[in-house]
């Protein structure tokens, strides 16, 4: 097995891992913050800008992954 | 050489983005010095396009200095209140000082991330040395901060960690090694590539997107529009994670010691 096969194995599966983790987190993150809509549902619009921060935040770990891709991409 | 030709020799893989100005001119005149420098300064020259449109709208508007503003000035005063608002939240009402900086920072990443959208420009953040400029500027600010409101002993007190006794002591040097790495390597990497992977990534969907509809004729043109209400929801989300980091981290590195004051109110108060 030499790089291009590691690498043509490794990176969609890598991706793949991460996007699946990355949900995980995400959907308890809509999950509470839905929760805390239904309690209070004046606060929604401040419940929506801080869940939007936190997505953003568990949304940037997959995008290292994608960037990591893109950059060993060429090497394959 | 076309352009895809020409970035395979440069960089080693095909960037696939829609054309700019910048791309079209070096395709009509490709032996002209002064476009070849235009386009190896592209970035560049579409930051300094946003930095003239920013200087120009909000220069324009602060001239006006009426008291009771309307028009440009208006809209400009509710930016900035709704920015202060935000900040002086996370940072109290002693953080109106670093407003200039932060809301400057979210405003110039809100227009860039926005150029990729207009037809023949370029988001100058789909480009890895812009955001990483900007976090480096983000992280040297936030340290300066730090070091300006404790003074050099306690940052570096701060960064190990407050050791309290032997054990703290002890610890010391993982925390510093800890602090240090995290606070000057991790925080304007993370920055940097969480801002430069969702606009490039951005830019790469609406190039695929754009290729796709010219494929089939026009038949998938809703999935475009579709594309570009993602990249707008997007990357106003990227502009105001950024500010909302910074802010953190300038809540961060703040001293801690505001609650000495509240006894000697409250004993005065109830001296009345």
């Amino acid at each position: 097995m030499d790089s291009h096969v590691a690498l043509g194995f490794a990176l969609p599966i890598g991706l793949a891992i991460t996007a699946f983790g990355s949900a995980l987190g995400l959907g308890k993150a809509v999950a509470a913050a839905m929760d805390a809509t239904g309690r209070q549902p004046e606060a929604s619009q401040k419940i929506l800008v801080n869940m939007m921060a936190g997505c953003a935040l568990i949304e940037a770990l997959t995008l290292y992954v994608l960037i990591f891709g893109f950059v060993l991409m060429g090497k394959i | 050489m076309s352009i895809a030709e020409q970035s395979v020799a440069q960089t080693g893989h095909v960037t696939e983005e829609l054309p700019n100005f910048i791309t079209l001119l070096n395709q009509w005149f490709p032996h002209s010095g002064l476009v070849h420098f235009f386009h190896y300064w592209e970035n560049i020259v579409f930051s300094f396009l946003v930095l003239g449109l920013i200087a120009h709208r909000f220069i324009g508007a602060a001239r006006q200095k009426s008291f009771l503003p309307k028009g440009r000035q208006n809209r400009c005063e509710m930016v900035v209140e709704g920015i202060t608002g935000f900040v002086t939240g996370i940072l109290g009402p002693k953080g109106i000082e670093h407003v200039p900086f932060l809301g400057t920072l979210f405003i110039y990443i809100l227009i860039e991330n926005f150029l990729g959208m207009i037809p023949f420009m370029k988001s100058p953040t789909s480009a890895w040395s812009t955001t990483i400029a900007l976090a480096l500027i983000t992280t040297v600010y936030v340290q300066w901060v730090g070091i300006k409101e404790q003074g050099f002993f306690h940052y570096v007190k701060h960064m190990a960690g407050n050791p309290q006794g032997l054990l703290g002591l002890a610890l010391v040097p993982i925390m510093l090694v800890i602090n240090l790495s995290i606070e000057y390597l991790a925080v304007p990497l993370s920055l940097s590539l969480r801002l430069f992977a969702n606009v490039s990534s951005e830019d790469k969907l609406l190039y695929k997107f754009a290729e796709l509809t010219g494929m089939y004729w026009g038949a998938p043109f809703p999935f475009q529009i579709f594309a570009n209400v993602l990249v707008m929801i997007f990357s106003l989300v990227q502009a105001f994670v950024f500010l909302l980091l910074a802010t953190v981290y300038i809540s961060l590195i703040m001293p801690h010691d505001e609650e000495h004051s509240d006894p000697q109110c409250g004993a005065s108060s109830a001296a009345h």
